[in-house]
């Protein structure tokens, strides 16, 4: 994949899940578990070295939000994908997270225990989003949440409608 | 536990960081900024090899969103780089590593034809920073000059294993680079192999750089600059009576390996027999003893007394 | 891992090893340019007379001295102590900075070394991975425990004295410039802390053994390292002052080290980390008793790993005698065979359960609430990310539970998730 397609496609997938994430935290407890761990005005970013497409999380008055490309200020934590291919390799799901970060094919800019969370996060809503046989190759552990169809049905609606 | 004791003293570096498999060349952009470069100089052999590594370099840098300007290692570096990317084997690491000042970032990247000296410190020189070895980078495969390279690696690793008191920080290394050369058999040619061969390679850079070179590498490379065989069929033909004479004096640092994997000469001796075939040195043996003994036995040159040392380990292995 | 995956391997610190090897620290100290080393140590090792001994070294060649000297590290060091070794460099001048002592003193001359190179006062925005800019100032070490190996290691981690948290900072900047390792560093050290420091190196191997990030380099480290420490371990108890059994130690903690620095470690120091932080109990005990369950947890994962280190560990002849696929339940079962010979040769001062370490009021350090705590606390640490299986709570409660009463973790409570 060329350079500009694999750039939409990475912003294209870090605007689903950065929605998603947003969605899971209303939708799923284990989620909003891993949430409440972190304090109030924490932000959080995915992205791209240098200057590649990313998203931004913000958790402020208690509640979970994606904050928009251009909007986001600096991160609390900030994960970066160390190169445009190895943004393709996670988001095409030929590693998974804790591969990648183990290969160092990520940097991490904050306290690595809230990355732990983040991380947890990003997997729980990777197994909303993707289908078994990918998620699978996405995590470290494949679990089905109960009510899994349900809530992922839910996710989706929010992702794609909710403000 | 006598062969577990080591030598009273010494002094180890591994020193370049290496980035190996695939995708590992992704790795230069942000590697060259942790080290606060951004315009590195691509430094490349002018032949078709040079110009394969180059190619898959600038491709891979274009799209991290860097610009390089790429020599011939016979060119005048330009005013403003801050860094140096070396690509390729042999002459053009060295005249980069004479190039690079030490505050410059040096990075190699390597194939799987390699001299096995590229990745260390060569001749007093320093190493690189960092070394990438890619397989996207590979020319398509030429078997004989990767068997030729793993030749190398092989007699570079076992000679090390000559010591009676290997050290475990250098013997670490040793085991890395025959466990690649294990790993790299029947030489087919595919990707996996030539991975295995590139990275035996600068394991052996590493071997070299903390241990002086024997005589079968000396006397291999003395033959091979003298144009009456490849350095893979020299190896080839003067690592068997090594390792017999290694074999014959209980040699303990061979024994630590045959602890591991069962019979430490036969595994060397396996490797060797898997690379006659694909480096084309299988019938030569008795003559390049021949022409080594008689251009050697009176060399006045500086590696001379390894060179007797190699010669009478061979007398013992015959006389076997 | 198959033979075309990526790794990367980094291990640029200069290694001077022997059995005088300091006495080559003048020699390496000019060979870098540097003159004026401002120690970095402890009281402990102060009394121990170690700092007079290097003194008399440095001396000894052409009159060199250190600039001056930083020994109020604790055993436990903070942010503070950071701090006041940030201004204590600036106060002074020094070209670089040594530091003799354990792992506690190597991580605060790490993190000391990160606020005095780049001129910040406040390590936060340092924490991380890769997070810090270099190159930082040249750091010698000479350690004087054979476990940390944190002279060859690429992390620190510092108490956060304002917060309570654990600030963790992991760079290839962060691995010291060179590591002297000498062994009339660690001749007068006690059984206990010879046998839980001994441990903590067997950990360090044994973990990046079979941690995510393992690669064909570390692999022949973390194996060497194994052997080594099957070997010289029980020698170093039995005759304190064989010091070739104490340089082997301590070439064995350094090639856990440098494997461990590429590979990181996994549960064994996810859990040991808290439980060391909740109770108080020493890190190498930690790693001694929590080491066979948390490998049994990940028997699923990791089994060929496992049973490859039955080798160096057990020997040949026990490794020929079992089949093959029992190797991993047999290394497991060697493991606690050597543990019990440490045990006995440090004249029972290495705990093998958490239930055996007792306070003055011979009350069990830790409680029922203490393991709740520390399963919890576990979630955050970040060496959970290089463990092969995913762990929740309530596992690592129960990893803790059967290594506090020291019976076998049931199969039958690890969820396995998918295969890969």
């Amino acid at each position: 994949m060329g350079t500009a397609a694999s750039r939409i496609y990475l912003s294209l997938l870090f605007w689903v899940t950065g929605r998603a994430v947003q969605a899971a935290w209303r939708t799923d407890r284990e989620v909003r578990r891993e949430f409440d761990r972190l304090p109030d005005l924490f932000s959080f970013r995915l992205s791209v070295y240098p200057s590649g497409p990313g998203l931004t999380i913000m958790k402020k008055e208690g509640t979970v939000r994606y904050i928009r490309q251009g909007e986001e200020g600096p991160a609390d934590l900030h994960m970066m994908i160390k190169s445009l291919s190895h943004g393709m390799s996670l988001f095409t799901f030929q590693e998974s997270t804790a591969l990648s970060a183990s290969r160092g094919r990520i940097a991490i800019y904050g306290d690595l225990s809230y990355a732990c969370s983040i991380v947890r996060v990003l997997d729980r809503v990777e197994i909303y989003l993707l289908p078994r046989v990918i998620a699978k190759r996405a995590v470290k552990r494949y679990e089905s949440p109960p009510a899994k169809h349900r809530k992922r049905f839910m996710i989706y609606l929010r992702v794609l409608f909710s403000p | 536990m006598k062969e577990l004791m080591q030598e009273k003293s010494m002094a180890f570096r591994i020193g370049p960081s290496l980035f190996s498999g695939w995708k590992a060349l992704s790795h230069i952009p942000f590697e060259l900024s942790r080290r606060r470069a951004q315009h590195p100089c691509i430094l490349h052999r002018d032949d078709e090899e040079g110009a394969y590594l180059t190619r898959a370099l600038r491709s891979c840098l274009k799209q991290e969103g860097i610009s390089a300007v790429s020599l011939t290692e016979a060119m005048e570096l330009p005013g403003e780089h801050d860094s140096i990317i070396a690509a390729g084997r042999g002459s053009v690491q060295r005249r980069a590593k004479q190039l690079a000042a030490p505050e410059i970032p040096l990075f190699s990247v390597l194939s799987d034809i390699q001299d096995c000296r590229e990745a260390g410190r060569d001749e007093g020189l320093r190493h690189p920073d960092a070394v990438f070895i890619d397989p996207a980078s590979f020319q398509p495969c030429i078997t004989k000059l990767t068997a030729d390279s793993a030749l190398t690696a092989l007699a570079v690793c076992t000679e090390a294993l000559q010591q009676d008191r290997i050290h475990s920080l250098l013997y670490s290394i040793v085991r890395t680079g025959l466990k690649f050369l294990h790993q790299g058999a029947p030489w087919d040619g595919s990707m996996e192999s030539r991975l295995c061969t590139a990275n035996a390679c600068a394991a052996a850079a590493l071997v070299r750089s903390n241990s002086p070179p024997g005589a079968v590498t000396s006397v291999s490379e003395a033959l091979h600059a003298s144009a009456f065989c490849l350095r893979s069929e020299a190896s080839a033909a003067l690592l068997p009576p090594l390792v017999q004479a290694m074999v014959n004096r209980q040699c303990s640092s061979l024994e630590i390996l045959s602890r591991e994997i069962g019979n430490g000469a036969a595994y060397i001796l396996d490797i060797l027999e898997g690379l006659r075939k694909p480096s084309g040195c299988d019938a030569r043996q008795s003559d390049i003893l021949h022409f080594a003994f008689n251009t050697f036995q009176t060399s006045k040159k500086n590696h001379a007394g390894q060179i007797l040392d190699l010669f009478s380990t061979i007398d013992e292995g015959a006389q076997s | 891992m198959t033979s075309g995956e990526f790794f990367q391997f980094t291990s640029p610190q200069r290694t001077e090893a022997g059995l005088q090897a300091l006495d080559r620290l003048p020699n390496l100290l000019r060979s870098l340019g540097l003159s004026k080393p401002l120690l970095i140590t402890d009281m402990g090792v102060r009394k121990a007379g170690l700092t007079e001994l290097i003194s008399s070294i440095l001396q000894a060649s052409g009159g060199m001295r250190f600039a001056d000297e930083f020994d109020s590290v604790p055993p436990d060091s903070d942010t503070g102590t950071i701090a006041d070794l940030a201004r204590y460099w600036h106060a002074g001048t020094f070209d670089c900075l040594l530091a003799l002592g354990g792992g506690s003193v190597i991580d605060t001359a790490k993190a000391g070394n990160i606020l005095i190179s780049t001129g910040k006062d406040d390590l936060y925005q340092f924490q991380g991975y890769d997070n810090i800019p270099g190159p930082l100032k040249p750091l010698i070490v000479i350690p004087t425990t054979a476990g940390t190996g944190s002279e060859a290691t690429s992390v620190s981690v510092i108490k956060d004295a304002e917060r309570h948290r654990k600030l963790a900072f992991c760079s290839p900047w962060l691995v010291p410039t060179a590591a002297v390792l000498d062994p009339r560093m660690t001749m007068t050290l006690s059984k206990a802390i010879t046998a839980a420091t001994g441990m903590d190196a067997l950990a360090h191997a044994v973990e990046s053994y079979i941690g995510l990030a393992k690669n064909p380099f570390s692999d022949s480290f973390a194996l060497r390292a194994v052997e080594l420490i099957s070997k010289f371990l029980p020698v170093s108890l039995k005759a304190p002052h064989d010091r070739e059994a104490r340089l082997q130690m301590l070439t064995a903690s350094h090639l856990a080290g440098i494997a461990f620095s590429n590979s990181m470690v996994s549960l064994v120091h996810t859990i040991g980390h808290c439980a060391g932080a909740v109770c108080g109990i020493p890190h190498g005990v930690c790693m001694g008793i929590l080491l066979p369950e948390a490998l049994r947890f990940n028997l699923h994962r990791s089994a060929s790993h496992i049973g490859e280190m039955l080798l160096p560990l057990a020997g040949r002849d026990i490794s020929l005698a079992v089949p093959r696929e029992e190797h991993p339940e047999r290394f497991i079962l060697a493991l606690k065979e050597f543990r019990q010979h440490i045990h006995e040769l440090s004249e029972n001062t290495l705990p093998l359960r958490f239930c055996d370490i007792r306070d003055s009021m011979d009350s069990p350090v830790m409680t029922p609430e203490h393991m709740i705590l520390i399963a919890r606390e576990a979630a955050g640490d970040p060496s959970r990310f290089y463990n092969p299986e995913d762990i929740s709570e309530a596992e690592i409660h129960a990893v803790l539970k059967a290594s506090y009463w020291g019976y076998s973790l049931d199969q039958d409570l690890v969820k396995k998730g998918h295969q890969k």
